[in-house]
């Protein structure tokens, strides 16, 4: 007893430091937070800071050499920030844990390589796959359909959920789908109930179907619901990539889904493919489906909702915003589902996507084959096969911006057999621009849909994500540029050039273990998703010159302690004992 | 004076006597830890640095310092590469290690790239 008096004792002198809960000095998830919004609202680094900001350090993504059978060379993940820490799978399946002051590694772990002997997509094109953070741990969906949690301090595996769970028993010999883009999503997180909601987005084979959103057990890693998106045995699509959202509150989530497929050829799937191209919001704890609002029934263009989902609260009523692929951006209300408002960008140009205006039209035709049914000539498309928004968009200031592109494509249907075929005669003329390519950021009012500000921009498709943060927006471009405006006015403040390799991944803003902000860039992240083949990746951090602005959060310690002390205050507590135990003997003595 | 008043007078003399003693012993104990000064001191804490996890199996006494060390970003006695990669990790291509077969692990090269290498 004694012992532990004086070793609490101890501590009691020399408290733990004391942290101001800031969670906005961590960017935990791929959207930022829960509700997936891409929008950190710290105000210390802003739009008087953004002309200063001086490069303190970049490093490689590709940082192990290839060899010992990880020669597939992937995009990199989006990266995360915690206490200190950048998460991030670099290009040869490494995950890092890298220190945001200075760039040492401080632990990494390699993820899945080729097996024959088990079903994998590693040897697949991969354009682009996340992370996330859950519970001091992060976690990742691997390419063999594991799903792991890395305790995000040492490294070391927590949670190891093996494949069978999320995709089923898949044979080892079944190849991954055809597809044109495949990213990787992560799972997101129920807090109440403990439950990890996955998408199978970009691991499906070409012989068995992966229709579902799967909820599964933190604690026990077993299947909790598993929620299927189809409502016949034939048909098949993909979830989307999301980051979804989730209501924590409510116990909702929100969640994007892919095209039905095959996608340009639907001669065996007549109809409107209920929940393919939708929005849908089901039970956290049980996978019921509670509303699904369908952008774009029976799809023959590939267009998904597959970008993230955001739950947004304007004025105390929630709302649920996402763009899907055929470039409308659709508000709708979180409870029922109902529309609130669209918004059909003026500069997205439309042609053989008539399904596609179903918002706008209230008809489509469910049994069209193909788009230009009967003709087997090839037929142009637009937006192109990567839609006119391909990935995330974000909600700050009351205000949803959304980059949206106009890159036709041409396409030359093919007969289809089976349900796995995409229905194209050759992909890789899908990669091809045909026509004008041109890209508009929009500024839209969240509660009215009305378009406060647009930025427009020629000769390039702006295919990567939004960030916004301090009163700036980020906008990452294939031409290597990181393009930063006033979120207000569309002014261009800032802008700085990365040289050819491209730039996909919108910046994540946080603090370092010192509290300095620090913007964290990925560069080259998702070579083949902007077609310029196996470079490899850097990952750069920028700050404020030191002093120009105070450090995100204050040591509030005084900085050194003496190991003396705690014999001193071991000392004193003898002292005390022995004089209590005098002080109860006396007491004793006199009654 | 009766027998009474002489064990009352003992055991006063007692108590003021083990009085003494204790603060005696308090006082020496605590002037000899401040005038000790010689022990290592050690830095803060960063303010955004991860809590210190201390895995299983890890001795209660380096637990107990290494949360109040690890984490600061400075190379304290105790620390290497194994048990707190926050102060001692590796940089890049590095990989922490034990080679020597005892308890110190240091940041090396891969052993498949140093074999692989122009110098074989």
């Amino acid at each position: 007893m004694l012992v532990i008096f004086l070793f609490s004792f101890t501590f009691l002198g020399n408290p733990a430091i004391t942290q101001e809960a800031n969670k906005n000095l961590n960017w935990m998830s791929p959207g930022f937070d829960d509700h997936s919004t891409n929008f950190n609202p710290q105000n210390a680094f802003n739009t008087d800071i953004i002309a200063t900001l001086e490069q303190n350090w970049m490093t490689t993504l590709s940082q192990e050499v290839v060899m010992f059978g990880n020669e597939s060379v992937h995009s990199t993940s989006d990266a995360l920030l915690a206490n200190g820490l950048i998460y991030i799978i670099d290009r040869t399946q490494l995950l890092f844990a890298i220190k945001a002051s200075d760039a040492l590694v401080v632990w990494q772990e390699q993820l899945s390589v080729s097996n024959p002997l088990k079903y994998s997509v590693i040897d697949a094109n991969t354009h682009a796959r996340y992370l996330n953070y859950f519970d001091n741990t992060v976690w990742v969906i691997d390419l063999d359909c594991s799903i792991t949690g890395f305790h995000a301090y040492n490294g070391n595996p927590v949670v190891e959920i093996p494949p069978q769970v999320l995709c089923g028993d898949i044979s080892p010999e079944s190849k991954p789908r055809d597809i044109t883009t495949r990213i990787i999503s992560a799972p997101i997180f129920y807090e109440e109930d403990r439950i990890i909601i996955a998408s199978t987005s970009g691991l499906a084979p070409e012989d068995r179907s992966l229709s579902y959103v799967v909820g599964i057990s933190l604690d026990t890693q077993d299947i909790v619901w598993k929620t299927s998106l189809v409502t016949s045995p034939g048909e098949i699509l993909s979830p989307g990539w999301g980051q979804w959202s989730i209501d924590q509150e409510e116990g909702i989530i929100y969640i994007g889904t892919g095209p039905p497929s095959p996608e340009w050829n639907a001669t065996h799937r007549n109809g409107e493919n209920k929940y393919g191209n939708s929005i849908i919001a089901l039970q956290a704890s049980t996978g019921e489906i509670i509303w699904n609002y369908q952008t774009n029934p029976h799809d023959i263009n590939n267009y998904g909702c597959t970008g993230n989902v955001i739950l947004g609260d304007i004025e105390g009523k929630k709302t649920v915003y996402s763009a899907c692929m055929n470039g409308y951006v659709y508000a709708l209300d979180a409870e029922t589902g109902n529309l609130v408002w669209y918004f059909n960008p003026p500069n997205v140009k439309r042609l053989n996507s008539e399904n596609a205006d179903f918002v706008k039209t209230n008809t489509y035709d469910p049994n069209k084959p193909w788009l230009n049914y009967p003709s087997t000539d090839p037929v142009v498309q637009c937006p192109g096969v990567f839609g006119a928004v391909s990935f995330n968009i974000a909600m700050g200031y009351n205000t949803i911006y959304v980059n949206t592109f106009n890159s036709c494509s041409k396409i030359d249907v093919s007969p289809v057999t089976s349900m796995g075929e995409t229905g194209i005669t050759d992909k890789s003329l899908l990669y091809e621009s045909v026509g004008p390519v041109n890209s508009t950021l929009y500024a839209i009012d969240a509660i009215t849909g009305d378009v406060k500000w647009s930025q427009y921009f020629d000769e390039i498709a702006m295919k990567g994500g939004i960030t916004v943060s301090g009163g700036l927006v980020y906008i990452p471009s294939p031409a290597g540029n990181l393009h930063v405006f006033d979120a207000a006015t569309g002014l261009n403040l800032w802008e700085k050039n990365f040289g050819a390799l491209g730039v996909f991944y919108p910046p994540i803003i946080g603090a370092d273990a010192y509290g300095n902000w620090s913007v964290i860039q990925i560069v080259a992240g998702s070579p083949l998703l902007h077609g310029l083949g196996e470079y490899s990746g850097y990952l750069f951090s920028f700050g404020p010159p030191t002093g120009l602005i105070d450090i995100a959060i204050m040591v509030t310690e005084t900085t050194e302690t003496n190991f003396t002390m705690i014999a001193t205050y071991s000392a004193i507590a003898v002292a005390i004992v022995l004089l209590v135990g005098t002080i109860i003997i006396y007491v004793r003595r006199r009654s | 004076m009766s027998d009474g008043g002489h064990e009352m007078i003992q055991k006063k003399f007692l108590i003021v006597a083990v009085t003494l003693v204790a603060l005696v012993m308090g006082v020496s104990i605590s002037v000899f830890a401040l005038n000790n000064t010689s022990s290592t001191t050690v830095t803060a804490r960063l303010p955004n640095a991860p809590a210190y996890v201390c895995p299983d199996g890890q001795p209660a006494a380096e637990c107990a310092q290494l949360k109040l060390t690890c984490g600061n970003g400075i190379s304290d006695p105790g620390e290497d590469c194994q048990n707190c990669a926050f102060d001692k990790g590796c940089p890049s291509g590095l990989i922490c290690g034990n080679i020597s077969g005892k308890d110190d692990y240091i940041c090396h090269y891969p052993a498949g790239l140093c074999l692989a290498g122009p110098a074989g």
